[in-house]
């Protein structure tokens, strides 16, 4: 048995969870926020098995994991329930989302895959991680969850960097996907394939060259195509990220309202439960997705920066935790699980303040959501286990 | 495998990030955080307009003129409207405008426009429950509003003037305004996103001031007695218009002022802007004979008083002043100083105007307030017109004399008769008896003179050459029963367009006040171009005959009850 010491991290992971009840408390009362101790409960239940398993049993179940969750992420497509999407199963009052278990799994297996083989920028090396990764992404896409499924891909990126792919590799793997966005326009497509062709000319034999020339001119031809077929609802929000007041009613509401609040919060914010946006639901998905914009209105600048450096600090020390790890799997496992909480982080953030297009991401620790809650006090568990052998 | 270095790498790259985030939320929640509450306030909060109830206009005994009516009126955003069809039938279930109407009202306009105003408030309530229930309350907005109700319609309307959408247009409702609008008060509430609104204490609030009552030295009863007399004398002579004036000769305050045609000052904009404001007020007019008091004053005031009193005047011939014609009406042969203003001669006034001194003249139309505003509480109030001494030629003197050439209101001219009823002194008329607020008099109105006009010897003598003048002279028709009237005629002859004076057309004046001694009312009757007759002493001395004998009888019935009363104890 391990024994849990309480480290800065444990508090610090802590101090956000506590925070994020607080502040669901504020914006939709006791109900919710009793689910939400519920749920934190069942977390650390997750938090303590996460904890106690030994890392080579983690390292063996990763293949059958992923498998398991893959077979979920299938059913849930059948019979999934959520707003305007297949996202979780219901049970009674409990949901479960397991796109939230795919990330685990994807880092696992991935870590699996990769402890102690060599890699190298070659079909035969990287053709089971990108199978792997697509098939989670794309069956989490097709709930429909965005957000989510673009996690999948910087895990694979920073994972493959960890690992000891150059830059350059990692960009020419991603730049199909690169295409895909600037194919939206020609005016971005036909630079960024000029400037492809020019880097990747010579620095590769001439085979994998042409292979990625036209690969990268059909994924930049499928856009357009995807365009088309994008449910209303995520057109609306790419448009209305990069115009938000052309429709301030409709696709751009949320935006709009969380810039609001976090702007309105200023430096010391408008106190515990005295948010106004919040309290007159102007703010939408205030418990949830955006429940950094009631946290910046209530407690403004100083709360945030709170929360920020807190996150900033658990981050860090999962990175540290991949470099002092002992054996290659653990580091791979809290590199790729550093990537997630990073991620989500700023994805979330980035979406509140408007600076990245609305996706439907969780704030780790803090959102209200307890399968969300459930993955990160596991993988936190699995950190605090890699730690508790590094001394 | 340089791992340290790429994790190196990694810790720059999440830095880099979280640097991005602090610097965007940081300016965000300082530099920008102005814009961003000045948006939150805006959505959130909605300010509720308290109007404060618009004062009432009230006579002399508190009876109102002019007084309030809640109720509400509609307005439309036909922009925000999203079913015409089911909007237009509803509202044309509540009877307000046929349904075509209605659609077609919606299709044309774009803005926001008045639907319809002053309905009934209980209706309007009901129609606001069904408008919330179906969701119709964003583009048809029924709110309370204040209808102005003038019970006495149009035989006071321009003294009371009238309402626009906001503000008093005419007459007193326009002169005192922003007395009786009071300040209306707000509220602010909050709303959210949906719209509805809360009520929230902390939130600045502020009271409506109600409008200030105005009460009028106005006796209905008069201004009703008037009003009906004038309106029988004005339609049976076919005239263009007449107006009377009734003020009290003690202190000078008025008690009836009427004009007809009249208007109805709720649909004031089916009537010619000339009705809307009072004619003794706001029009001058070439008095006529009339005017004669002052050239009778200013001789009486003269050095050469004794001689003009004691020679004789032949006015049986016309004369040639700078060769115009001066003419009379009737011959009346050889006359004294007295009958010259009793048979009221032109040729008479014209000699006397070669013996007396311009300057003299025009002292004493300043001395009478001619020319001058009489300083009345309402707006819109005409000059008058009087020639310098230096502008005055023989002729035009001679003119002036006789009241030609010279513009004057009925106000000016009541004034100035007031002023030998009150034994010379020139008083200042005046229509406010109080204002007002809160069941506070904040302001009271006084009786004030102006100037000692003439000292009491001359006005006794004017006095009794106007108690001829209804006895003996062209006022023989104002005469009445149980006292005895000072009181001139005027027949003035209008101006054509071709600058001659008309043969046919005239304007009739007659200025009358009683009891001779110690005077009660003076009264002041005008008919403009009255048909069948030439001269003032058979329209306007009736008229005001009537209008007194009225009066007396009104009075009457109370002197008989206080006898009563002394008989029973």
């Amino acid at each position: 048995m391990n024994r849990l010491r309480i480290s800065p991290i444990f508090l610090a992971s802590f101090a956000i969870l506590i925070i994020g009840l607080i502040t669901i408390y504020s914006a939709v009362g006791k109900t919710i926020l009793l689910r939400q101790i519920i749920w934190t409960i069942v977390a650390i239940a997750g938090f303590i098995i996460a904890y106690q398993v030994p890392r080579r049993i983690w390292e063996n179940i990763a293949v059958y994991l992923w498998l398991f969750i893959f077979l979920l992420l299938i059913i849930v497509l059948f019979i999934g329930t959520g707003i305007g999407a297949k996202r979780w199963f219901s049970v009674g009052f409990v949901n479960f989302q397991p796109s939230e278990f795919a990330k685990l799994a994807m880092v696992l297996l991935l870590a699996q895959y990769w402890a102690n083989r060599k890699i190298r920028f070659s079909t035969h090396d990287l053709i089971v991680p990108i199978i792997t990764v697509l098939i989670y992404t794309g069956l989490v896409f097709m709930e429909p969850d965005l957000g989510t499924a673009l996690v999948f891909l910087p895990i694979l990126a920073v994972m493959l960097y960890y690992k000891g792919l150059s830059l350059f590799h990692i960009f020419l793997l991603f730049s199909p996907l690169l295409s895909f966005v600037f194919g939206f326009s020609l005016y971005t497509y036909i630079p960024f394939f000029v400037i492809l062709v020019a880097i990747s000319y010579k620095r590769t034999t001439i085979v994998s060259w042409l292979t990625t020339i036209a690969i990268n001119i059909i994924s930049g031809l499928s856009s357009p195509i995807i365009w088309a077929h994008l449910k209303d609802y995520q057109k609306a929000r790419i448009i209305g990220f990069l115009s938000p007041w052309l429709d301030p009613r409709g696709m751009s509401w949320n935006l709009i309202q969380s810039r609001i609040a976090v702007g309105s919060g200023r430096l010391f914010g408008k106190g515990f439960l005295s948010g106004t946006q919040k309290k007159l639901a102007f703010l939408p998905n205030r418990h949830t997705d955006f429940i950094f914009s009631t946290l910046a209105e209530e407690f403004g600048f100083i709360g945030c920066i709170i929360v920020l450096l807190l996150y900033f600090y658990l981050i860090y020390q999962f990175i540290n935790t991949a470099r002092k790890a002992r054996d290659e799997f653990s580091g791979l496992v809290a590199i790729g699980l550093a990537t997630v909480l990073a991620y989500q982080v700023f994805v979330n953030i980035g979406m509140v303040l408007g600076l990245l297009p609305i996706t439907g991401i969780a704030l780790p620790f803090l959102s209200y959501g307890g399968t969300s809650l459930l993955f990160f006090f596991t993988s936190f568990g699995l950190i605090l286990n890699i730690r508790n052998k590094l001394e | 495998m340089n791992s340290i270095k790429r994790v190196k790498i990694v810790k720059f790259i999440l830095s880099l990030a979280f640097i991005t985030l602090f610097i965007y939320i940081f300016m965000l929640q300082t530099f920008y955080a102005k814009k961003y509450d000045l948006q939150a306030k805006r959505q959130q909060t909605d300010s509720i307009p308290l109007l404060a109830e618009r004062g009432r206009i009230l006579d002399t005994k508190f009876r109102p003129l002019v007084y309030n009516q809640l109720c509400s009126s509609i307005r439309i955003l036909p922009k925000y409207v999203r079913c015409r069809d089911s909007v237009a039938t509803l509202l044309a279930s509540y009877e307000l405008k046929p349904e075509n109407e209605i659609i077609d009202e919606l299709n044309t306009k774009s803005r926001l426009f008045w639907f319809k105003k002053f309905i009934d408030y209980q209706v309007a309530n009901r129609l606001k429950n069904d408008l919330h229930h179906r969701q119709f309350d964003n583009s048809v907005i029924v709110a309370d509003d204040i209808k102005r109700i003038y019970p006495f319609g149009s035989s006071i309307a321009s003294v009371t003037g009238f309402m626009g959408d906001e503000a008093g247009l005419s007459g007193l409702e326009f002169a005192f305004d922003s007395i009786l609008k009071g300040k209306p008060g707000w509220i602010i509430l909050q709303k959210d996103a949906t719209g509805n609104d809360y009520y929230w204490p902390s939130y600045p609030q502020v009271q409506p001031i109600n409008g200030s009552d105005v009460v009028l030295t106005i006796d209905l009863e008069m201004q009703e007695i008037a009003y009906k007399n004038l309106a029988k004398c004005v339609d049976s002579f076919q005239a263009i218009r007449g107006s009377v004036l009734i003020l009290d000769a003690n202190d000078g305050s008025i008690l009836a002022m009427c004009d007809y045609p009249d208007f109805d000052p709720q649909n004031y904009r089916d009537y010619p802007s000339n009705l809307w404001t009072p004619f003794a007020i706001s029009d001058e007019f070439e008095p006529g004979s009339v005017y004669k008091l002052v050239i009778c004053a200013t001789a009486l005031t003269s050095n050469a008083k004794d001689t003009l009193l004691e020679r004789k005047y032949d006015v049986s011939k016309n004369i040639l002043i700078s060769g115009k014609k001066i003419k009379d009406v009737h011959n009346n042969g050889v006359i004294t100083f007295d009958d010259i203003f009793i048979k009221s001669s032109n040729i008479g006034v014209s000699l006397l105007s070669q013996m007396l001194s311009a300057q003299d003249f025009y002292l004493m139309e300043r001395c009478f307030g001619l020319s001058f505003p009489t300083g009345i509480e309402m707006s819109g109030e005409a000059n008058g017109f009087v020639d310098r001494p230096n502008q005055l030629t023989q002729l035009r003197f001679a003119n002036n004399a006789f009241g030609q050439g010279v513009r004057a209101t009925l106000l000016q001219l009541s004034v100035a008769y007031l002023s030998i009823a009150r034994d010379g002194q020139l008083l200042k008329p005046y229509i406010i008896k109080q204002i007002i607020n809160d069941d506070k008099v904040v302001y009271r109105g006084e009786k004030k003179m102006v100037r000692q006009v003439l000292d009491e010897k001359t006005v006794l003598m004017i006095k009794d050459i106007l108690a001829r003048a209804v006895t003996d002279g062209t006022g023989q028709a104002a005469a009445l029963d149980e006292y005895q009237v000072c009181g001139k005629t005027g027949t003035a002859q209008k101006l054509e367009p071709n600058g001659r004076y008309s043969d046919k057309k005239s304007l009739m004046t007659f200025i009358g006040f009683f009891p001779k001694d110690n005077p009660k009312y003076l009264i002041a009757t005008f008919v403009d171009e009255p048909k069948f007759t030439r001269f003032a002493g058979s329209v306007t001395c009736p008229l005001f005959k009537k209008i007194a004998n009225e009066i007396l009888r009104a009075e009457n019935p109370k002197t008989n009850q206080i006898n009563n009363d002394i008989v029973i104890h």
